[in-house]
This record gives structure tokens, sequence and C-alpha cells, in this order.
């Protein structure tokens, strides 16, 4: 991950997200949540995103091994996404996008549920100020 | 293949199976409790074949969907298939028991459903030998138990407003940790390139043998260490358990405490003593600090309490700081200890849950102070209470004994000598604190002598009843027979400092 | 949103739009597509049929129960991990099977499709229970 830019970008919906989470209203802790799953994922993608720019789409003829990705030869010391001195890289890792749509599911599952979560504690309270949903204490 | 390599996926699919299957048959009620129930004790007995096919055969690796090299696998070690164990035992228990304290109205919409998710995930983490895997089902056992939480059972005086909150701060606390959770994966990843954990290992011990190891691997480490802190209420990040768990419905609530906030130590155990092995001297003096301050915290914040289920909730964030002093203190002796205590403390604190639960239906309140003189309306419930009380406090002839003497004793063999001594002290405190509250409620005189004829009427059904004395026998077996326990754990906790058997079983498996 | 030309461009939009998902779904195995996105399309249609129409006007043509189409989806994707243990094979073990159609060509039937099958019922079903759920509260 070379790309500053992509890091410091990360780095600030990151931060955006810790502070949408530390305010009062629900539906901001709500997006902060949001927020929050989206910079995971920007992360996970940027670890893959590395020196390649083609999509990891095997199609026909061009299915050949490309000789970077799924190297692990512990003999040689290459680890696998770790690209070995004068490797050309083609694709980019397609693991790292498979685990983002797996994050992104679980995001979406757990978003839906919070949302309702919000509504609900709104109805039942009458308020949607974290401060004043306060009535477990001892 | 013989049908017992496929008990790891059965644990898993069964339950997801049956989650679907209860949906689609919601209106039938008495079929639904006899089936669920049925699922539960099959599940029980095929973890048990599952643990003696693995104590007998060794490491039991199952790659699912056959992606050879590349695919996903469940491995059953002693200590993942242990843990399975004590999850189906207690989640039995707590499907007999719920069939007659949960609402029938809870029951008919979510309860079935939710708790199968539940078991699957909590099989899910204890079997699988993948650190994202592990995440996924790290995520459905939240969402399930968050949907639990809400419903509503018979000795549940918790009003929804309540609930809800809960809820919320169980939710939102859990998305944060698990996205940290998430981005040390993502570090991980990137820096050896592999999400299998025995895998993981390897290369780790490769890059330190190399002195190349980088130096945010450590902060890795810290990171997964607060996520499994988080889980299992660990000092800084103990204060949601005393709201979230107490919220929750009786059967639950044995679940959330008994087997959920073991899922945090199952990970410290197995992330890293597997994987981050050359972080652990670092670790290990932050995890005993931790620890003691938890058992202080803990044992302090319950002697104050009035409300049963919440003196009952800090109880258990100071008898989880006890298992986390044996992880943190890392011998093989140590660890045999911890892992000792933490199946104590499953079985008689899920029992303790269930017993408090009919107990506050009995009282048809949660104060301490209005209750008095229960032994006479209901014998039953305080003997139980009685020995779950003993068990937690460390009285012979209950299990709960043999674990806290022998995690003593593992301190004092390996010159900790101040912890063990901070560890005894709030030990007393844990004994004062439930025996004023077994006094309290059992003993003396009824107090409130016009509910005399209520609380006859109030008294545990037959499946509450057999669920309950199931699990004092097993409390009972556990001390009068520890050797057994303390033999598996013993073969656990050197499998542990020796991860090699596990990493040759799973990389050196036959390659389709 | 009940205006006339809302109304008139989702008559024409929502069959082409199931199509699409379908094919996305159908998709899913070598290309871009799958369950969960042709199941995200499939609950973005109803849920325009909802906004535009009404909950109330659809439910009156026919009430729909999504959390049957749920539970019927996850039932079925385990059961296609379940199939492959029956043929002693390890549990979502896939096969396939080429068969020659007469117009159409050489097809392949991949077995993992009946898995993308219940993801897509599973997605369209929870997504859409909700929005209906959420939607009919006053």
């Amino acid at each position: 991950m070379n790309d500053t830019l992509l890091s410091v970008s990360i780095a600030l919906v990151f931060g955006i997200a810790t502070f949408m989470i530390l305010r009062r209203d629900l539906i901001r802790v709500a997006i902060g949540v949001t927020l929050l799953s989206h910079a995971t994922n920007m992360l996970i993608v940027s670890t893959g995103a590395f020196l390649g720019d083609r999509a990891p789409i095997i199609t026909g003829e061009e299915a050949v091994s490309t000789g970077g990705i799924f190297i692990d030869d512990l003999a040689a010391g290459i680890l696998a996404p770790v690209i070995p001195e004068g490797t050309e890289m083609a694709y980019v890792d397609p693991l790292v996008q498979a685990l983002t749509l797996t994050a992104i599911v679980i995001s979406l599952a757990t978003t839906a549920f919070l949302l309702i979560l919000c509504y609900r504690l709104y109805q039942e309270q009458g308020t949607t100020d974290v401060s004043e949903i306060r009535r477990l204490k001892g | 293949m013989d049908i017992i390599q496929h008990v790891p996926i059965i644990m898993i699919a069964l339950p997801v199976f049956f989650a679907a299957f209860t949906i689609l048959f919601r209106s039938k009620s008495g079929l639904q409790k006899a089936l669920n129930v049925g699922v539960f004790a099959l599940l029980f007995i095929l973890s048990l074949r599952l643990l003696f096919y693995v104590w007998d055969n060794g490491i039991l690796v199952y790659e699912v969907g056959e992606w050879g090299k590349y695919g996903i696998l469940l491995v059953a070690d002693l200590l993942g298939a242990g843990m399975v164990v004590l999850s189906s035992l207690i989640s039995l228990m707590a499907m007999i028991y719920a069939t007659d304290y949960m609402d029938r109205k809870a029951l008919d919409a979510t309860f079935f459903p939710l708790f199968n998710l539940m078991a699957a995930g909590l099989n899910g983490i204890f079997l699988t030998g993948d650190i994202f895997n592990m995440f996924v089902f790290f995520e459905i056992l939240v969402l399930s138990s968050c949907g639990l939480i809400v419903l509503t059972g018979r000795g549940d005086h918790t009003k929804m407003a309540d609930k809800l909150e809960a809820i919320f701060k169980y939710l939102i606390l859990n998305i944060v940790s698990i996205t940290l959770m998430l981005v040390a994966i993502a570090s991980l990843y990137a820096t050896v390139g592999t999400l299998n954990m025995a895998d993981i290992a390897v290369k780790v011990a490769y890059l330190a043998e190399a002195g190349t190891l980088p130096w945010h691997f450590h902060v890795i480490a810290m990171t997964l260490i607060v996520v499994f802190g988080y889980k299992a209420a660990m000092f800084p990040l103990h204060f949601w358990l005393a709201d979230v768990h107490p919220s929750a419905p009786a059967p639950i609530h044995a679940m959330l405490s008994g087997m959920v906030i073991k899922v945090g130590v199952y990970g410290i155990l197995r992330v890293h003593y597997l994987i981050f092995n050359e972080t652990m001297f670092m670790l290990q003096p932050i995890l005993i600090l931790l620890s003691l301050i938890t058992i202080a915290v803990g044992a302090t914040s319950a002697i104050g309490q009035y409300d049963l289920k919440r003196m009952l909730a800090y109880s258990s964030v100071s008898q989880i700081g006890y298992v986390l002093l044996g992880v943190g203190m890392g011998t093989a002796y140590a660890l045999t200890a911890a892992i000792v205590y933490l199946v104590n403390h499953a079985v008689a604190k899920s029992m303790l849950f269930l017993a408090t639960g009919e107990t506050l239906y009995h009282a048809g309140t949660k104060d301490i102070r209005k209750m008095g003189g229960f032994a006479k309306s209901s014998p039953f419930l305080g003997s139980i209470f009685l020995i779950g009380a003993m068990s937690i406090a460390g009285l012979p002839p209950t299990g709960g004994f043999f674990s806290k003497l022998v995690l003593f004793d593992a301190g004092l063999s390996s010159e900790y000598y101040v912890p063990v001594a901070i560890a005894l002290i709030f030990a007393i405190f844990t004994l004062f604190y439930l025996f004023r509250t077994w006094l309290a409620i059992f003993w003396g005189e009824i107090k409130d002598t016009d509910k005399a004829d209520a609380y006859a009427g109030r008294n545990p059904t037959v499946a509450i009843k057999v669920a309950l004395a199931f699990l004092a026998c097993v409390v009972i077996y556990m001390g009068v027979y520890p050797e057994h326990l303390l033999s598996l754990s013993g073969t656990i906790a050197e499998q542990l400092l020796d991860p090699q058997p596990y990493i040759t079983a799973v990389l050196e498996r036959s390659v389709r | 949103m009940t205006t006339l030309i809302a109304k008139t461009v989702s008559k024409a939009c929502v069959p082409i739009i199931i199509l699409f998902s379908i094919s996305l779904l159908l998709a899913g195995h070598n290309y871009p597509g799958g369950g969960f996105i042709g199941g995200v399309m499939f609950a973005s249609a109803i849920s325009l049929l909802y906004i535009v129409f009404g909950l109330k006007y659809i439910d009156s043509l026919y009430r729909y129960r999504w959390d049957k189409w749920f539970a019927a989806g996850l039932m079925l994707a385990t059961l296609t991990g379940i199939g492959a243990m029956v043929f002693r094979y390890n549990f979502l073990r896939s096969t396939y099977l080429t068969v020659s159609l007469p117009l159409l060509g050489d097809i392949k039937l991949i077995s993992t499709t009946l898995f993308d099958l219940g993801v897509y019922l599973v997605v369209t079903g929870s997504l859409l229970f909700v929005f209906k759920t959420m939607g009919e509260d006053e």
C-alpha cells in the first residue's frame, strides 16, 4: 500500500466515523457506524491493491498463472501477497475483494438492525438524545 | 469417509437449517418445542462423540467445499471440541428450560430461530480454523443474541425500554470492537498474506526467525487483546455487562454469561497462543494486571447491589477475571487451571442464572430486600441456588473448589505470590456476597405474608426442574471426580503451548 | 411519490429490473454478479413498487410473507451443502454438468447455482421483510 492519498483518506473516514459515533443523536451514531464499516472496507481493499491494476476476473485464454498472488514458497522466503523482486504483478488480490463483500453483507445486516433499533428506541423513550436514554444504572 | 468426520460441519449446519425450518413452521408450537429439544440433544451427543474421537485419534480437519489448499477449514482439536461440548450442554439445558420459561408469544415468534443461530455461531467460533471466518461467526453470535435479549419470559421484570437501551449499548460497542477485529485481520493479512491460523503461525515463526517481524505485528496483537477482552468483559471494557446481561431473559442470560463471554477467553487462548507467541512476553503482565483489577472491580461492585441479576452479572465479571489470571500466567499448569475454571464457571453460573430466573418469578420482584424465606415455599430452588453459590464461591464438594485450588496452586508454583494473594482476598468477598444473598432470599421468614399463597403457586415446572437438576449433577460430578476434567485440561494446555501438532494437522493434510 | 409519471415509469422498469436481477443471479459463477447482488437488485425493484404504489395497494392485490422467502432461501442454501454430504463428499462441494441443448448450445449446470439461489432468496426476503415491517408501522 504505497498510496499515501489512499491511506490519508481512509484515516479521514475513520476519524469522521469516530466523531459521529461520539455524537448524542441516535441517527448520527448510526451514520457513524455505517461510515466505520465503509472505512474498514476501504482498508481491506487497499491491502490488496498493490501495483496491479487489472480486475481479478480470469477470462478464457488469459487464465495463466501470473506468479505473484499464490506464491508461498517458504524456502525461498516468499510470503503470499508480498511480491518478490522482479516479478510482474498483473492482478489485484481477489481474496480481499471476497473479504470486503462478506464485510459489506454483514454491515448491511448490522445497519438494518441498528436503524430499526433506533426507531424502536425512539418509540419507547420518546427521544433520540443518547444522554437522555439512561435508565439502566446501579 | 466416515460420518464422524462430518460432525464439525454438522454442528454448524444443523442449527442453521433448523433456524430456517422453525421460521417456516411457526404456528405449530408443540412440534417446535419437541423438535428443538431433540435437535439440541442430538447436537450434544454428537459433540461428545466428536470430543472422544479427537481424544482418541488426534486433531480432525474438515475442508468445507473441498477447495484444497485455499479453502476454509474447520479444525476440531481438543480445545475446540471441548468448548463445543460445553456450549452444547449449556444450550441444551437452556433450551429445555426455555420451553416452559419463555412467553408463548416469544417462543412462537423468534426464540427458536435466533437460539439456533446463536448455537451455530458459538459452534462455528470454536471449530473454525480461519481467522476471518471467526469474525463472521462473531457477527452471527452478536446479532442473534441482540435479538434474543428483547424477548420476555415469566420471571423477567425488565421493561421493554430498558431492554432496548441495553441492546443499543451492546450493539454499538460490539460493532466498534468487531470493526477493530476486522482492522486487525486486514493488517495481519497484509503482513503475512494468509488467513488460515496455522499458516499464519508458520509464517510468523519464519519471519521472527529471520528477524524481520514488523513492529506493527505487536500492535495487531494488542488490538486483538482489546477485542477479545471486550468480549470477555475484561476490566476497562467490563461496564456494558452489568447493563446488558440482566436485561436478558433467564435462558439467554445463562447462555450469555455461561458461554458468550467465554468466547473472548477462547479467542485469547486460540489466537494469541497460536499466532502471537512472539508478543506474549509483553501481553502476559498486562493480562495479569488487568485480570486482577477485573476481579477487584467485579467483586466490590457486586457487594453493593440489591438487584439479584445485576449482582450476579458483576459476579461474572469478577469470575472471568480469575480465568484471565490463569490465561495471563501462561505456564502449562496455569492454562490447565484457567480451562478448569472456565468449564466449572460456565456450568455453575448458567445453572445459577437459570435458578435466578425462576427465583425472580417466584418472588415477583427483583429486589433482594423484598425476598425472604423461600426455602419453605420452594426448597428445590433453594438447594439448587445453594449448590451454584457454593461452586462459584469455591467450596467443596463442588467443581468450583477444585478450579480455585488448581488456579492458586498454579500461581504459587510459578511464584506469582502477590496476584494469588489479591485473588484470594476477593475470593472471600465472593463467598461473602453470595452467601449473604442466599441467606437473604431463602433463609428466615417470608416477608410478605399476604403473598404466601401466590408463592406456592409459582413453583418450577418439570422441564425447568430437569434442566436445573441435570446441571447441578454436573457441578457435583466435577467436584467429586475432578481428575477427568483435569487430565483433559492438562492435555489441552500442553497442545496450546506446543502448537506444532495443530499446525501439522492443518497444513500437512492430503491436498486434493 | 404517487405521481402518474412515477407510476408509468415504474410499471415499465420493474420487469426489466427483475429480469436483470435474475441474469445477475445466473451469471454469478464466473462473471460479476451472484446471489447477493441479484437479491439486492430484486429487493430494490419490489421496494420501488411499494414506494410508488403504496404498501396498502400492493397488499390489497397480494399480501406477501417475505419472512417465508427468507426461511426457504436459508433452507435451500443449507440443503445444497448437506446434499453434497449425501453423495459422500464434503459439505458445500460443488460439481457441474455440461449439457447440450438445441439452439442454446453447451450449457454448464453448476450446483453452486442452487446455493446462489438460496442467497438470493435470503437477501430478498430479509430486506423486503425489514422494509415492509417498518413501512407498516404508522
